[in-house]
């Protein structure tokens, strides 16, 4: 496992697609802190926090979704999985070393978000001041968490539909799953068992981010969060083992 | 004899289409094993299952000892080198990235050998050209370059010379060679140009429809495959002693078949067997030129129809 983790994390970290991802990623962030900043948005706590969670809820799952696909799924294109496989490496290490890999680069790409927003208010002189530091820390490790349950989801996806059409189930399922959640939303709005459900999915958490609330009990937010991963991951890896590869 | 693997019944279904149905067959050590049939015989899928790219549905197989559904399974595997169908490469990196992540896959700390294996497919050339403008029988070579990461003893390779060039096809001939002469490797190649098979193979196995119809040593094959003429007679013991009297050896100058059948080898004067075997008091029942090449013999086999 060790062996593949160090080979996987290296293919990843040199790969050109993770590069553009993150690339992509800041600057549109940065287009999107100036858009702010132009219109000036002063009806959540300030712009920048709103900018900061809007982004991180919306596109990052998104962006790690699309670039986990394409690397994981340049595997079973290239064909190599078939050198690990034949190896002797087992189907579980396989699939453990691409989901750490994975579980980092969604680190990665918060770190990338968190340094991009700060860079952004110095460079439109956003003001920071209202900036409730506390429950901005709470809501991005909550974040985080929400993202990581989500790359479970989205290396299970990779593992399963094989190549680049996996790109395509992750984008239709984070898609469905937002838009799922907003209907519902105006719907069930009061219902406790929609702010359950709401807890496991990062893309119902959307709202509180953009408008900067603090989630009431975040480590239940987390907690469910990251159970459907561990869910998503035991799935993944028990039909991982029984698939037919090519 | 000493096997590297030994398949036992192989089965694997997909939905209603079985495309192995019981397959057995024996690798010897040292050989290499001509793994012939044709398109949709079942072939890659028996390679895949011993790569452990599949699973099969019911029978096993066992690789330097170790059986399939055993733990150790995996530890054999690391005794494997494979290419199955298309070279497994990644086309973003140079021959010398390719090799090295596989290197790291394997767990090799250094990259020392590099260069000797860049060398020993030919590659060492190449320098920053990346894997995606190489020419096939390029990717080919580079493909059994990482399937040698490994320092394997067992070679699979899947239509090693599909869509190769007569140059590529004799590169990597020679290469297969090479590697079995000189470093003592198994290799199991499949493919249906049996011509060029014949041109490397120490042993076949004919495959159709997912079962092993024969499994002969290259000599064997030849012999099945000889230049000669058959005869039918009513008494094989008078035909005998007909041809020593007429001066040819058993097994080297003809060879009697259970079935009755006598094949007379090199290009003998009919009038003089038929003297000669009516002095025995033996009747010459037919007289028939027999003259068969590797696809005629293929066919005899498992039939000339067409299988989809």
């Amino acid at each position: 496992m060790i062996k593949l983790l160090r080979a996987d994390m290296i293919r990843m970290f040199r790969s050109r697609i993770l590069h553009l991802m993150m690339l992509l990623f800041a600057g549109l962030f940065f287009l999107e802190s100036a858009i702010a900043t132009v219109d000036n948005v002063q009806e959540v706590e300030n712009a920048f926090s709103s900018v900061i969670f809007g982004m991180g809820s919306v596109l990052l799952p998104m962006f790690v979704s699309i670039g986990i696909c394409l690397i994981i799924g340049g595997e079973f294109t290239s064909g190599g999985i078939r050198n690990k496989i034949t190896v002797g490496h087992k189907r579980e290490s396989i699939y453990g070393s691409w989901l750490i890999c994975s579980l980092v680069i969604t680190l990665a790409m918060t770190v990338v978000l968190v340094i991009a927003s700060f860079a952004s208010a110095l460079v439109f002189g956003i003001d920071m001041s209202d900036t409730n530091a506390k429950a901005t820390v709470i809501n991005l490790l909550v974040m985080l968490v929400c993202d990581m349950g989500f790359t479970a989801i989205i290396v299970m996806f990779a593992a399963l539909f094989t190549g680049v059409k996996s790109v395509a189930v992750a984008f239709i399922y984070n898609e469905t799953t937002m838009m799922i959640f907003a209907m519902l939303g105006e719907v069930y709005k009061n219902s406790e068992v929609y702010k359950l459900v709401c807890r496991f999915f990062i893309q119902s958490q959307t709202k509180f981010y953009t408008t900067f609330q603090m989630t009431d009990t975040p480590w239940l937010t987390a907690l469910c969060s990251a159970s459907l991963g561990v869910v998503a991951t035991i799935a993944g890896i028990v039909s991982f083992r029984r698939k037919d590869l090519k | 004899m000493e096997y590297v693997l030994k398949t036992n019944g192989l089965c694997k279904q997909y939905k209603s289409f079985k495309a192995l149905n019981g397959l057995t067959m024996n690798v010897p050590r040292g050989s290499i094993y001509g793994f012939v049939g044709r398109n949709g015989a079942g072939k890659t899928t028996l390679i895949r299952i011993i790569c452990g790219l599949q699973l099969a549905t019911r029978g096993s197989f066992e690789l330097y000892g170790q059986q399939s559904f055993g733990g150790k399974i995996n530890t054999a595997r690391r005794r494997v080198g494979a290419v199955v169908e298309t070279p497994s490469i990644f086309p973003d990196m140079t021959a010398q990235e390719n090799l090295k992540h596989q290197f790291r896959v394997i767990g090799v700390p250094s990259f020392d050998k590099v260069g000797e294996l860049l060398e020993l497919v030919g590659l060492a050339d190449t320098g920053k050209k990346k894997a995606k403008n190489f020419s096939l029988g390029m990717r080919q070579r580079l493909g059994i370059a990482i399937a040698l990461c490994g320092d394997p003893d067992f070679l699979i390779l899947d239509e090693p010379i599909n869509g190769l060039d007569p140059q590529g096809i004799i590169e990597v001939r020679e290469l297969i060679l090479k590697l079995n002469r000189e470093k003592n490797i198994t290799v199991l190649i499949s493919s249906h140009i049996l011509d060029e098979l014949s041109k490397l193979a120490t042993h076949y196995g004919f495959i159709d429809k997912g079962t092993l119809v024969r499994e002969m040593s290259a000599q064997e094959l030849n012999d099945a495959c000889k230049k000669c003429v058959a005869l039918t007679v009513s008494d094989t013991a008078g035909a005998v002693r007909a041809l020593e009297a007429l001066g040819y050896a058993a097994d080297v100058g003809y060879k009697i078949f259970e079935d009755g059948r006598i094949d007379v080898y090199a290009q003998p004067n009919i009038t003089q067997l038929v003297h000669a075997f009516d002095k025995q008091g033996c009747e010459l029942v037919t007289v028939r030129e027999h003259d068969e090449t590797l696809e005629g013999f293929f066919i005899s086999l498992v039939g000339g129809e067409q299988h989809d």
